[in-house]
């Protein structure tokens, strides 16, 4: 079992694009690490390169304490699940499962022991005679976790080996993904853009845009400390909602102004803020932090204010709400007991504890 | 005036029966003439139903040059497949892979030298060959041959191997697979419908050819299309022996193609949907 440290890692294509400037990072043995982030983001050339699929243009990559830079895919004791799975089309599920092993010259009784445990496992058995195209999305993606598993490697990576499959699909195959982590104990590195994904496999998450990484957390540590607004935008569903505001001092008091309405800043939040100055930032909120006037919770005084809404979205214990407050649109969600419907006229409050403020310029990052 | 649906759909079985008809009538010529007498051959009108006279068959079998050139075409058109497919194989696995100008210039040169007329190469290649003793010799045959084989198979197998999903041979090279072990094991059985259908080409038109032979071959080696030609005496040309020649030569072709036909039509699809 192996940690991963990337130090430094440059990935520069032949066409002189630069996917992944000056990467460092450090993976754990054992952990679940998932790297999310939107389409573009270098997450897969990251993992490509740590199997040795992609070149490092400049850096080093150790697996364990061996750096590997220069190592063939197959040296690396890793074993890899593709989106698409990626099985051999002319070969039945056994001899997809066994390949591996008979390119490691593993004698035949010892293959046979292998396939068929890694085979019970995943509870594909009864699937060994048959060929890639006489199984389902799920089977299929059975048969890539046992080609993976059946090779005991050091580590495992996942290309979004879940984005192929239905809905309901995703989610079992999600239970069924973590427990084998706690099954093998072994380092997994989890690429997807399904922040879903992230937040309920990931025991670290490394959220990334454009080639490199704006925060590296545990989920909940990412979904409540944003490091900025992007990984505040992107962790958590519905999105967080921004609101432009201005900062201004009013009688000894910090006063956050939307336009549309006013929020005072607490004693610890307003003395952050007049260390970095006032003036325009944006203000976050996540759509369960907006409640109806005396459902707050927390000690912060908290500022009413009013707003319409324009659209109600059912989902059996909850209910998504689209609200305008006049010059802005934000999402709440309430839980269904709070009988809502288009055009009511709301009287608001936020939970002023749990609001955020992020910088307007360079990397927009997070006061609060 | 408006053409009715049932009206389109007549005209164009009409049409398809016409040209069924103008392809077909060789065919049936060369059976019917392969089975009647000569007089019977030529009468007028054509007897289109006569007892069938085997005697023609029997006197071409015993015929030792014309079955000698029956095995020459044989072991011609199954050597330049051999030979080709060792070739084109590799060469067309390599090239799907390869990214950049070089790929495109290779391609291009291939279908130039496909392009070209079989008289280019037939002045230099049997002044070659003459010199180091080939001429007359099967061998020469099959690498003439290879000119226009390789061109072909390779472009087949291109559109083939490029089919072939990256992730499957990564996945093959993650489990340590070798290069050659992942064009072995991996790439070339799921290309076999496309091996067949251009292995299947590249026999059929070696087994067919004509002008290669006619030029690089006198007596040993001489291939069947050409001895046909030796029916045709100064005396007067033997139509019946001529036609049965003719099924000969048309039969294994045909037997061949209906035997695989179903690989033939995957691959020609695949290749024309790709394309």
């Amino acid at each position: 079992m192996a940690g991963i440290l990337l130090k430094n890692v440059k990935k520069r294509f032949e066409n002189g694009f630069v996917a992944v400037e000056r990467l460092n990072l450090e993976i754990y043995d054992k952990e679940f690490l998932v790297l999310v982030g939107p389409s573009g983001c270098a997450k897969s050339t990251t993992l490509r390169m740590v199997a040795g699929l992609e070149e490092i243009t400049e850096g080093e990559l150790y697996i364990g304490d061996t750096r590997v830079n220069d190592t063939p895919p197959k040296d690396r004791n890793i074993a890899m699940v593709f989106q698409d799975y990626a099985l051999y089309p002319h070969m039945n599920v056994y001899n997809n499962i066994a390949f591996g092993l008979k390119m490691r010259k593993i004698p035949e009784a010892e293959i046979d022991r292998l396939v068929r445990e890694a085979a019970e496992i995943l509870g594909i058995d009864d699937l060994l005679k048959r060929k890639p195209r006489q199984l389902s999305g799920g089977q299929r993606q059975r048969v890539a976790l046992g080609r993976a598993i059946v090779r005991k490697p050091q580590v495992f990576l996942f290309d979004e080996p879940l984005s192929n499959l239905d809905a309901k699909l995703r989610v079992q195959m999600r239970t069924e993904l973590k427990k084998l982590h706690e099954k093998l104990q072994t380092t997994i590195i989890y690429v997807t853009h399904d922040q879903v994904e992230a937040m309920t496999m990931g025991t670290r998450i490394v959220v990334m845009k454009e080639g490199a990484i704006h925060q590296v957390g545990a989920p909940l540590d990412l979904y409540d400390h944003p490091a900025n607004r992007f990984v505040a935008g992107f962790i958590g569903s519905p999105s967080m909602n921004f609101v432009p505001c201005l900062l201004r001092e009013d009688k000894g008091r910090v006063l956050v102004d939307t336009r549309d309405f006013l929020l005072e800043l607490g004693e610890t939040q307003a003395a952050l803020i007049r260390e970095r100055g006032l003036g325009a930032y944006t203000l976050g909120v996540r759509s369960e932090d907006i409640h109806p006037r005396g459902g707050a919770s927390g000690d912060l005084p908290t500022q009413p204010f009013t707003a319409t809404v324009n659209v109600t979205e059912p989902l059996g214990k909850e209910t998504f709400l689209e609200l305008d407050s006049g010059i802005h649109n934000l999402f709440a969600v309430f839980s269904r007991e709070r009988a809502v419907k288009a055009r009511d006229r709301l009287e608001l409050e936020l939970d002023m504890g749990k609001i955020h403020l992020f910088e307007t310029g360079g990397q927009e990052r997070a006061v609060f | 005036m408006a053409i009715t649906k049932g009206q389109g759909r007549s005209f164009s079985y009409a049409v398809i029966l016409g040209y069924l008809v103008f392809l077909s009538l060789p065919i049936f010529w060369l059976i019917s003439t392969s089975i009647k007498d000569p007089l019977e051959a030529f009468a007028i009108p054509p007897k289109l139903l006569v007892w069938p006279k085997l005697s023609n068959f029997l006197e071409v079998f015993a015929n030792k040059a014309f079955m000698l050139s029956l095995l020459n075409s044989l072991l011609v058109a199954l050597g330049t497949v051999a030979c080709t497919m060792v070739v084109s194989v590799p060469a067309a696995y390599g090239l799907a892979r390869l990214k950049g100008v070089f790929k495109n210039s290779v391609l291009s040169w291939l279908l130039l030298t496909r392009a070209a007329p079989g008289m280019i190469y037939v002045i230099p290649y049997f002044l070659v060959f003459g010199r180091l003793g080939l001429d007359d010799t099967r061998i020469s045959l099959v690498i003439m041959n290879m000119i226009y084989t390789i061109p072909l198979v390779i472009w087949m197998l291109l559109t083939f191997f490029e089919e072939i999903p990256i992730s499957v041979e990564e996945s093959a090279r993650v489990d340590g697979a070798s290069n050659l072990q992942i064009m072995t094991r991996i790439a070339i059985p799921i290309v076999m419908p496309g091996l067949a259908s251009s292995a299947i080409l590249a026999f059929i038109f070696s087994w067919n050819e004509f002008l290669f032979a006619l030029v690089m071959t006198k007596k040993v080696a001489t291939t069947a299309p050409v001895s046909i030609v030796n029916f045709m005496a100064y005396e007067g040309t033997n139509w019946n022996h001529v036609a049965v020649g003719g099924i000969l030569i048309l039969l294994p072709v045909l037997l061949f193609s209906v035997a695989i036909r179903k690989y033939l039509i995957r691959g020609m699809a695949a290749g024309a949907v790709k394309g």
